[in-house]
């Protein structure tokens, strides 16, 4: 009989060590867990990205120099404000000027801006204007549309919306414009509609 | 008609191309092209200004098909003129049509035309309202063997002209 007590005391030894065991294991485990956690930011979570801009800047004039030191186009406004989650500036009544040399200079304003992707695109939003002097060899250019993006890099402008236009004495209307100001090229994608005035010289 | 000279040169079109460089205007696309009574159609149609701001319009049809013209005359209320060809050359200084290969120029009283002519090359003058035919569309003169000129003149009915 004392056999068997003896072999259930040690049985029951066994399933004791093996449960004290498995709780160490458990314990340990959870430990090592939060640690992994804490170490891979964890702790990013606790502290929220900003959203809210960071800084603006009032009546400001940013100028982008070409290699050769000149002034390729530069943009001014009322009031510059920088947001932090996608590093973009919001320009409130931005002017701009294109002053790439040996190409006609254009002025460019519309009520608000936002310039993305390190300046390489520039969003132009409500009433935007541009406006070309006759030169030489150039038409007076003046253009209306309620938006347009801007490709300062590749000196090109484009819009998907309606826009009214003078070039020299002609008024045109179309929807979706591309104008490139370095090939000189201009394109209206739908529903042209062109009105050539009758000659002065009659 | 005369009181055209005055009107302003309308262009609709889907696309339009310009080359600031040439000043040119190239509209695609269902073009349609008005000038007071004037109305040309074509599937482009090229459009240049001079400096005293004349207009100059290049009409060229869709493969397989031809650029059309159509314009009100003087000296009555419903006489008019139609043409079509592959390619139609409009000078809107001396307000002059030319219509090159596989042209076709016709008379109209209403609906009805009064005389029609066919050749490789027309020539009208929207001023005077007189056009003249050869059978080759690179000079005025025609030239032997180039092709066969055809004009229906339709008779005069006695009375009608009055």
């Amino acid at each position: 009989m004392s056999n068997s007590s003896n072999g259930a005391k040690a049985a029951n030894r066994f399933r004791l060590g093996l449960l004290i065991a498995l709780s160490v294991t458990l314990v340990l485990g959870s430990f090592w867990l939060i640690e992994v956690l804490r170490k891979s930011g964890l702790a990013g979570i606790t502290e929220p990205a900003r959203t809210a801009p960071d800084y603006y800047v009032t009546h400001f004039t940013f100028v982008k120099m070409a290699k050769s030191q000149t002034g390729r186009y530069n943009i001014s406004g009322d009031r510059l404000t920088h947001s932090p989650v996608d590093d973009s500036h919001e320009i409130t009544r931005p002017v701009i000027h294109n002053l790439t040399t040996g190409r006609p200079p254009m002025v460019m304003t519309s009520d608000r801006a936002l310039v993305s992707k390190d300046n390489t695109e520039v969003q132009m939003i409500g009433n935007v204007v541009v406006d070309r002097p006759p030169s030489r060899d150039t038409q007076l250019f003046h253009m209306t549309s309620p938006y347009l993006l801007l490709l300062p890099e590749d000196d090109v402008m484009k819009t998907d919306k309606p826009v009214d236009m003078t070039l020299g004495k002609t008024q045109l209307r179309g929807t979706g414009m591309v104008a490139n100001n370095a090939t000189r090229q201009l394109d209206l994608s739908h529903r042209v509609h062109g009105v050539f005035p009758p000659s002065a010289a009659r | 008609e005369k009181a055209d000279s005055g009107k302003p040169t309308v262009v609709d079109a889907d696309q339009m191309a310009y080359d600031d460089v040439k000043q040119i205007n190239t509209f695609t696309g269902a073009v349609i092209v008005t000038r007071g009574t004037l109305l040309m159609k074509a599937a482009r149609v090229v459009v240049t200004q001079d400096a005293a701001g004349y207009q100059f319009a290049t009409l060229y049809a869709a493969p397989g098909s031809l650029a059309s013209f159509r314009q009100k005359r003087d000296g009555g209320p419903d006489l008019w003129i139609e043409g079509e060809a592959e390619r139609i050359e409009y000078d809107g200084k001396t307000e002059l049509v030319k219509l090159f290969s596989k042209a076709k120029m016709r008379r109209l009283d209403g609906t009805k035309p009064t005389d029609e002519v066919e050749g490789e090359f027309i020539s009208y003058d929207s001023r005077s309202e007189f056009f003249s035919v050869n059978n080759t569309a690179t000079g005025p003169d025609s030239k032997a063997g180039a092709g066969r000129i055809k004009a229906v003149i339709q008779p005069r009915t006695p009375g009608a002209a009055k």
